[in-house]
């Protein structure tokens, strides 16, 4: 059955009480709490869309879930940013490693300092702790049954890059959503939209 | 070893992940307080604004790279991956 397109931005909108969320809305949700930077002195419109969206989520007990996919790319944003906030503190690293590189990205500090990661899962535990304080809940293998159309996870990810003509990242947010019995999903991708062949897909229009 | 005869169903198992969520969230508000507040001393605290603007950026440019391989080289080009 075709999903709907539903609008947060209207005030009459009824969220369902449990719902996938993309990890755009959880990384936007954490910018918009970040300090102000230099580049973006305040939090932008999606930033706040999110954080409203969050906290909503909170008032109205709704759970949102956070598939596999989404949480990889919410690690990521922030084992990225903890390697680019070192960067000045191993330039003699880098240099001995990279010795003709002109500017050192975090790419090369990963490379250079992979045992920074260790210092950096504390941060990860927290910012995952926080986002369950928050009302997120990840999804786990155990919540996931078995894939309705009888392919195989393989299979059934070429099958969703096509129906949705998406990227694999979020081919696999819909098949794990789906595979938890998930039918609402909210983002704030506009290519996740084209999810609504059989999706509710909850953003602001 | 695990019994069997307790599996729950996926969406059993969903549903009780659910219920148990709650006592979980209630949990942490116990140790962080306000869960937003938490949230907005964890940034302040542990990320460099810029840092983070950087990579928001990077994300929203193409949030499914995760090395760019072309970045890394070695000093006579061969790749660093």
């Amino acid at each position: 059955m075709a999903g709907r397109l539903v609008d947060l931005a209207s005030p009459t909108t009824i969220l369902p009480p449990r719902l996938a969320v993309d990890s755009s809305i959880v990384i936007d949700w954490l910018l918009a709490h970040s300090p102000p930077s230099v580049a973006s002195p305040r939090p932008t419109p999606n930033q706040l869309r999110a954080a409203q969206f969050v906290w909503r989520m909170q008032v109205e007990r709704v759970v949102g879930l956070v598939t596999s996919s989404a949480i990889n790319e919410v690690y990521h944003v922030v084992i990225k940013t903890r390697f680019r906030a070192d960067l000045p503190n191993d330039q003699a690293d880098l240099l001995a490693r990279y010795p003709n590189v002109r500017r050192h990205g975090w790419e090369h500090l990963y490379k250079a300092r992979s045992d920074l990661l260790k210092q950096f899962a504390p941060d990860l535990d927290r910012a995952r702790r926080l986002m369950i304080a928050n009302g997120l809940l990840f999804l786990q293998p155990e919540d996931l049954d078995d894939i309705p159309s009888g392919r195989t996870l393989d299979d059934e990810m070429i099958w969703a890059i096509g129906r949705y003509e998406l990227d694999t990242s979020d081919a696999a947010i819909l098949i794990e959503a789906q595979r938890a019995g998930i039918t609402s999903i909210v983002t704030a991708d506009g290519d996740l939209v084209r999810a609504r062949l059989d999706f509710d897909v909850y953003t602001w229009l | 070893m695990a019994v069997k005869s307790d599996r729950l169903s996926p969406a059993e198992h969903l549903a009780r992940r659910i219920r148990d969520h709650h006592a979980e969230v209630a949990r942490l508000r116990e140790e962080f307080g306000d869960p937003t507040e938490a949230l907005r001393a964890f940034l302040r605290e542990r990320f460099d604004p810029e840092a983070l603007q950087a990579t928001y950026e990077e994300y929203l440019q193409d949030k499914h790279g995760w090395l760019d391989h072309e970045r890394v080289t070695d000093a006579d080009g061969r790749s660093a991956g």
